[in-house]
């Protein structure tokens, strides 16, 4: 049996036990969060001041759907070469870029994001990063300029740890940022904010590239012709910006009229 | 950086300076040097050792030898910033902005550092003219405030230690720097700086970041450096 003032003890003592695990709890998590804080906040520098157009342009194709979306034409398959091109600025619509990186590097260059060894998920499921630096077509066509631009700008990996990157573009109708157009293609929203506008859309990306940032100004290079010692900055000349599949109204009515039929059918049966 | 330099006409004017009973004596001397820049898409930290053309526009250094879109970065000490130019054969004046607009030709005087980043492999840079400091005289690169970092070159294309040379000669002569002045030399294969300071205490007379002793920084011709003097009023003197 235990008298009131041990009760009392044990009370206290269970007190200082339960406050010292909280304690302990709360010191390994500001530990964990600054160890993660660390990681989340390893940024190296590259040199944001230009797109280079000796190594990087775009160009616009109205008759080809990007291979992310299944390829085709727009005319049907079968209907004629591919090449119905146009640079970025004479379509009549603004393009906005985002520079994109994965940590999978593996020692050599990876295979375009469009190209169709890579899959719509392998874009849009996380594998690919926002790196937070993009840009938009300059006054001459095809050519790119970078939005905030700077000769020392940071990206979310460390200084010396090389990544992929490659560059993704979009057409302004279908939004200003990486994070909303992303959104609107992965879960195919586009589709009723172009036919709203009753405009096409474009989207493309770049023949990847892989860097290791520096900690120092100027930055490292992300644009250019040929492999440094930096790794292998991004060389995507004409990079085409595929028109992206709208089904017209009729079909969506079709496709609409065919679901309804076929939920009355089964009804019936049941 | 490999760099490479020759000064052909030196010998030939140093033979005269010998005749001449010691007095003052000026006269203009001329000489090219060539500086590789064999990387394209890489950040080389460059300066022009000669007086070219007009007003050393980039365009009169480089005439047109530098690969379409090859670029140019100018310091400006004052905002710690950057001016972006680049060589564009559709801008009417060669030269464009990051935004495609056309502007003038980037202006390169002696003394003066810049980053030159070629579209292209494999350049070769050859400078031309007249060097900028006369036979027995002597200029000086200002450096007016503390903790500023300049972007210099040396004004007579010398290469080799910093600390070579006096007011009068022989070498690229950094030696009158403030104590704790700090020099910042670019490495393009790391595109990374290396830093060393002034330090009386180091029995180099130059310490690194973590106060241990290292050796002057050395340059080679053409190749410009970050300065940052501990006081103000500092001044690089170099002479012929």
């Amino acid at each position: 049996m235990l008298n009131g003032r041990q009760v009392c003890n044990l009370k206290q003592n269970n007190n200082s036990r339960n406050q010292y695990n909280i304690m302990k709890k709360l010191v390994l998590t500001i530990v964990s969060a600054f160890a993660v804080t660390g990681i989340a906040f390893a940024q190296g520098d590259i040199n944001w001041s230009s797109i280079s157009p000796s190594a990087m342009t775009a160009q616009t194709n109205s008759f080809l759907y990007s291979p992310l979306f299944g390829g085709g034409t727009a005319n049907g398959p079968g209907t004629g070469a591919a090449g119905v091109t146009g640079s970025a600025t004479t379509s009549g619509l603004s393009y906005y870029y985002e520079l994109l990186y994965n940590t999978s590097f593996t020692g050599s260059q990876v295979a375009g994001a469009s190209s169709p060894s890579n899959s719509f998920a392998t874009l849009f499921g996380g594998t690919w990063l926002d790196a937070g630096r993009g840009g938009t077509n300059s006054s001459t066509a095809g050519r790119l300029t970078p939005i905030n631009s700077g000769t020392s700008l940071t990206v979310p990996w460390a200084a010396g740890v090389t990544n992929n990157i490659i560059l993704v573009g979009w057409s302004a109708n279908l939004g200003t940022s990486w994070g909303t157009v992303s959104n609107e293609l992965a879960t195919g929203s586009y589709i009723g904010i172009l036919q709203g506008l009753g405009q096409n859309g474009f989207f493309g990306v770049s023949a990847a590239g892989f860097i290791a940032p520096n900690s120092a100004d100027p930055g490292v290079t992300v644009f250019a012709t040929a492999a440094g010692p930096q790794g292998l900055p991004i060389n995507s000349l004409l990079t085409p910006l595929y028109l992206l599949p709208v089904p017209e109204p009729t079909t969506i009515a079709l496709a609409g009229l065919s679901g309804l039929s076929l939920l009355m059918f089964r009804r019936r049966k049941v | 950086m490999r760099t490479k330099t020759l000064l052909t006409a030196l010998a030939a004017l140093a033979a005269g300076i010998l005749t001449s009973n010691a007095q003052v004596y000026s006269a203009n001397v001329v000489g090219y040097a060539s500086v590789a820049t064999p990387n394209a898409g890489v950040n080389y930290l460059l300066t022009i050792p000669f007086a070219i053309g007009v007003s050393n526009g980039a365009n009169e250094v480089f005439g047109n030898n530098l690969p379409e879109f090859s670029s140019i970065l100018i310091w400006h000490p004052n905002t710690s910033s950057y001016t972006f130019s680049k060589t564009d054969t559709g801008s009417p004046t060669g030269w464009s902005d990051n935004a495609d607009s056309p502007i003038s030709p980037p202006v390169l005087p002696v003394g003066q550092g810049f980053f030159l980043n070629p579209s292209d492999a494999n350049v070769t840079n050859v400078f031309s003219g007249a060097i900028a400091v006369n036979v027995g005289t002597s200029n000086s690169i200002p450096l007016p405030n503390a903790g500023v970092n300049y972007l210099v070159g040396c004004l007579v294309p010398y290469a080799g230690s910093v600390t070579n040379g006096n007011n009068s000669g022989g070498g690229p002569n950094l030696n009158g720097l403030p104590e704790f002045s700090s020099v910042l030399i670019w490495n393009p294969n790391t595109s990374s700086y290396t830093f060393s300071k002034t330090d009386t205490g180091s029995p180099t007379g130059w310490s690194d970041n973590a106060d241990s002793p290292v050796a002057p920084p050395t340059i080679s011709v053409g190749q410009g450096l970050f300065v940052s003097p501990s006081d103000v009023n500092a001044k690089w003197t170099t002479g012929l």
